[in-house]
This record gives C-alpha cells, structure tokens and sequence, in this order.
C-alpha cells in the first residue's frame, strides 16, 4: 500500500462522511441545545407532550400495519402471476413505475379517488346513496394506511419477483413429480424458497413506510402527525433544536424497529 | 381441467383488478384533474379545456422547471460519475474497508429524506438559498440507486479480463477507459434515468431546503395543492409522472432490473 493508493480512495470516503455522517452527528449534537447550554431538555418537552407522544404511536403504528398488510398481500400477487410468463415481465415494468412515481400526487389520486369528493365515492352515492367508509377515515393514521398500502406495494412486489426469478424451475417440476400439488406445493416449496426476497422486501417497506413523508404530508397535515411531520413543523416554526430531537427520535426508532425485525423473522430465516 | 382454468382467471382477475386501483386509476385521476376547469358533483366532469396546462407557461412555472432541470441534472451527474468511481474501487481494486464503504454508499436510503435535509441546513447554514445545498440533498437521496445499479453491473465483469489486459500492458486508465466503462454502459445509463425520474419527483428533501429563489416543481405541486388550485397542480403532476415514466422505459429498454 503506497500513498498514491490513499489518495485514490480518499474522496470515495470522505464524501459520505462530509455530506451524510457529519451533518447526521451535529443534528444529534444540536438537539442538545437549548436557552441553558447543553441539556436534555428538548427530549424531556418531546416526552411530555402529547403531540409528539401521538405522533411515535401514530409513526409505529402506521409503519407496523402497513408491512403486515403489504407483505401477505404482496405474496398472494406474486402467487397468482407465477406461472404466466408474459403476465410476470408486464408486472415488472408496472411495479416498478412507483419508484419514480410522485407519491404525494398519488396521494392527490387518492383523494380524488376515495374523498368525500372523489370519483369512487361519487360512483358509490349515486348507486348506493351512501358514502364510502374512506370518505371519512381518509385523512386519518388509518386512511394513509390505505395509502402506503397501495403506494408501497410494488416496492415489496419488485424484490420477490426478483428472487423468483432465481429459482430454478426444475425445482418446482421436481417437487411436483414427487407428488407434491397445490397448498402443499406452495407451502412446502415455494414459499420457502421466496423466503429470503420477501423478508428482505419486508425490511424495506417496513423502513420506507416508516419514515413516510410525501404521503403523509398531502393526507394528514394538520390532521394526523407523524414523525417526519413533526420535524417539518418545527422547521416551519423555525426550531432547529426541537426539529433535530424529533430527527434523533426518527433513527433510533427505526434503527431499533430495524433491529427487532431482525429479531423477529431469524426464525425463517433458518429454513 | 375447467377448475383450473377457472382458478386461472381468478387470479388473473384479481392480479390486474389490483394492478388497475394500485397503478392506472390515480393516473387517470390525475390526468383528469388537469383537464377540467372545475369539477362539480358529477362523478366524471362534463367540461374539458386546457386552461391550468397553459397556466404552465408563467414564469414561476418556467423558473422551476427550469431549476428542477439545473437540480436534478447536476445531482444526477454527480451521483453517477460518484458512484461509477466507487464501484470501481470496490470490485478492482483490494483495500480494508470494502463493507464500511458499501454500507456508507447505500446508508442514505434507510435514513427518512427530512432528516437528511435538516442535517445539511445545520451543517451549510451558509447554503441556504443556493441551489448547492440542494444538488447535495439529491446527491444523497438518488446516489444509493445510481449505485446499486453501477455497482451491480460492474461485479459481473469477468476479471481475468482485467487481468488479461494488465498483462498485455495496459496502464490502469486505459483498462478503466477502454475496457469497464464501455461494459458498465447499460448499468450507467439505466440508473441515470431512474435516478433522474426519482430526483424530479423528490419532495422531503427539496421542502426543507428550497428557498425564495431556488424551488422546484414538486415544491410548486404541494403549494399549489395548498392554497391554489388543484388543477394546477395536477398539470404539473402529470409533467413529472411522463418524465418518470420516459426513465422506466429507457430503464427496461436496457433490461437493467430496477428495485428501487
């Protein structure tokens, strides 16, 4: 190793840590400061208060539902479409068009869509003279629930489809011969072997819908506060200190969700 | 034999129902609200015209499409000339911290974009206004893309390629110039398209540090739908959804595999 070696690795560090490490330690050091020097008395006002009480629950609670409802549904999806080739590269080009979809003018759908103004309920009350139950619960912790649902759901779809395209299909061919058909098959067989791309898919949803911005903002501002809402009122407020105790919150919280997932799904992993 | 073509259609009935209320209907939604003037209590509206799509054409508009051109470009290049160079440190050259570089490149993408943003506002306070602190908030955001796909590219080349060329005397340049850019192509250009639709469309980190003279769309789409009109809005929206939707064409044109 000489030094020419050095300087040619250096900038592919020093990037990262100048631009995203470095700016992450003085947000944890700001959140620090207050009227009195150094105190922790931004966390002790975050723990006290009830918004931002309700705004963890609200964060944990849409994170968690989100995930449990995306990740079985996701795999009925990928179920369904397993054996037709033309169908599955169709939905490849379809599921990932979210990722570069605005998901905050997805929300804007959706509220043209299942609002109280919205084409769907508008459909519904002129055939039923009712509203749609969304009407209502749109703009709530349970209405972007609905909304990361749909949003986040090609996002869990595109990782199992890529480990389904890894399998080999002898396999299946295999298990088939030996007698194996239908539940039995998918269970035994299939499903285990999607194994890994569906926890890793999991992880991922469960981290983006988590840390949900765009969504939340068009549904649930004033509404429903999350976390990375409460940040981006305080910065509104122009709060620094506050906004970088609620931005501290925001990754130990998904560090720690990260952490227990882990926990929580080492047995599949054992398969 | 008709159980399972009846199961058959079942499935495939309840894949694209899902497909069609998850992916096309918003963008119908949408397209429609950029077409009709006002929306009344009918369930389709009954009067088209294109008033919001010229309203497109004021200067605010302009500037921030423009701005969102000038963001969006730079991060773009950056990231990809960042990344390429990256990926090449990493799977040709032998070094101790391979994982921790890794894991630095990808690290952006598990952190929530607002907090990203506030780090930046604390760290440049001096930046604010300009559109620096923005192109290194995009840089962040889109560099986990550009390189998962640069890098995921580059890992398969063959490396007795680049043994064979060292052996035959090429200098380390002429080997990265010559032999694994013009192989990493498709991964350099499928990732310059969907990191492009991505910094278009990106929100948490452009509302935290747009400033009076440096905003862009998706800025303009959020007060817009705030206290101006919907419509508007909608146009703008349906601009940035083509944009993305040119990007994951190119994308799938080049059969890179996008699981961003």
């Amino acid at each position: 190793m000489n030094i020419k070696n050095y300087i040619i690795l250096l900038p592919a560090f020093l990037l990262p840590i100048v631009f995203f490490v470095t700016p992450l330690f003085l947000t944890a050091i700001n959140s620090l400061s207050s009227d009195h020097g150094f105190t922790l008395e931004n966390y002790v006002r975050f723990f006290t208060s009830e918004i931002y009480i309700t705004s963890i629950i609200n964060t944990l609670r849409i994170g968690f539902f989100s995930t449990a409802l995306i990740v079985p549904f996701g795999v009925l999806i990928v179920l369904a479409v397993r054996k037709n080739k033309r169908v599955r590269n169709f939905m490849k080009i379809l599921t990932s068009i979210p990722a570069v979809f605005p998901s905050y003018v997805f929300a804007i759908a959706l509220i043209y869509m299942y609002g109280s103004a919205g084409i769907i309920n508008r459909l519904f009350l002129s055939l039923f003279n009712k509203e749609l139950p969304t009407a209502t619960i749109l703009f709530s912790w349970q209405g972007i629930i609905f909304a990361n649902i749909m949003f986040f759901m090609p996002f869990f779809i595109a990782p199992v489809f890529a480990t389904l395209d890894t399998l080999d299909p002898s396999l299946e061919e295999a298990a088939q011969s030996l007698g194996s058909h239908g539940l039995h098959l998918i269970r035994r067989v299939i499903l285990p072997s999607l194994m890994p791309g569906i926890l890793a898919g999991g992880l991922l949803t469960l981290l983006m819908t988590l840390n949900v911005f765009g969504v939340v903002l068009f549904l649930g501002w004033g509404k429903t506060y999350t976390l990375t809402l409460a940040l981006f009122s305080e910065m509104e407020y122009f709060r620094p200190a506050m906004a970088s105790t609620v931005a501290v919150i925001i990754i130990l919280l998904s560090a720690s969700t990260v952490i227990c997932y882990r926990r929580a799904t080492r047995f599949f992993e054992g398969r | 034999m008709i159980e399972m073509k009846f199961l058959k259609t079942i499935q495939l009935s309840f894949v694209s129902i899902s497909m069609f209320f998850i992916i096309i209907f918003p963008f119908i939604v949408v397209l429609l609200l950029s077409l009709t003037p006002r929306w009344g209590y009918e369930v389709i509206p009954t009067s088209y015209s294109l008033k919001w799509w010229a309203m497109l054409l004021q200067p605010k508009f302009l500037r921030a499409a423009i701005n969102t051109g000038i963001i969006s470009g730079s991060a773009v290049a950056l990231s990809i000339a960042f990344s390429t160079y990256v990926s090449y440190l990493l799977t040709f050259r032998q070094f101790r911290g391979k994982e921790t570089l890794f894991l630095l490149m990808m690290s952006p993408m598990y952190v929530a974009s607002v907090v990203i943003a506030l780090g930046l506002l604390i760290m440049f306070p001096l930046l604010r206004n300009t559109p620096w602190i923005l192109i290194i908030g995009h840089f962040l955001v889109v560099t986990p893309v550009t390189f998962r796909l640069i890098y995921g590219v580059m890992r398969k080349i063959d490396q007795n390629l680049f043994e064979a060329a060292e052996s035959l005397g090429a200098s380390r340049w002429t080997i990265a110039t010559d032999i694994i850019l013009p192989l990493t192509k498709s991964g350099i250009i499928a990732g310059a398209a969907l990191a492009l639709g991505l910094s278009m469309s990106e929100l948490g980190i452009t509302i935290l540090l747009y400033g009076p003279s440096w905003y862009t769309l998706s800025v303009l789409i959020y007060t817009e739908s705030q206290w101006g009109s919907i419509g508007l809005a909608a146009a703008m929206g349906t601009v940035l959804i083509a944009i993305a939707s040119a990007a994951i064409i190119i994308v799938h044109r080049l059969g890179a595999e996008v699981t961003a």
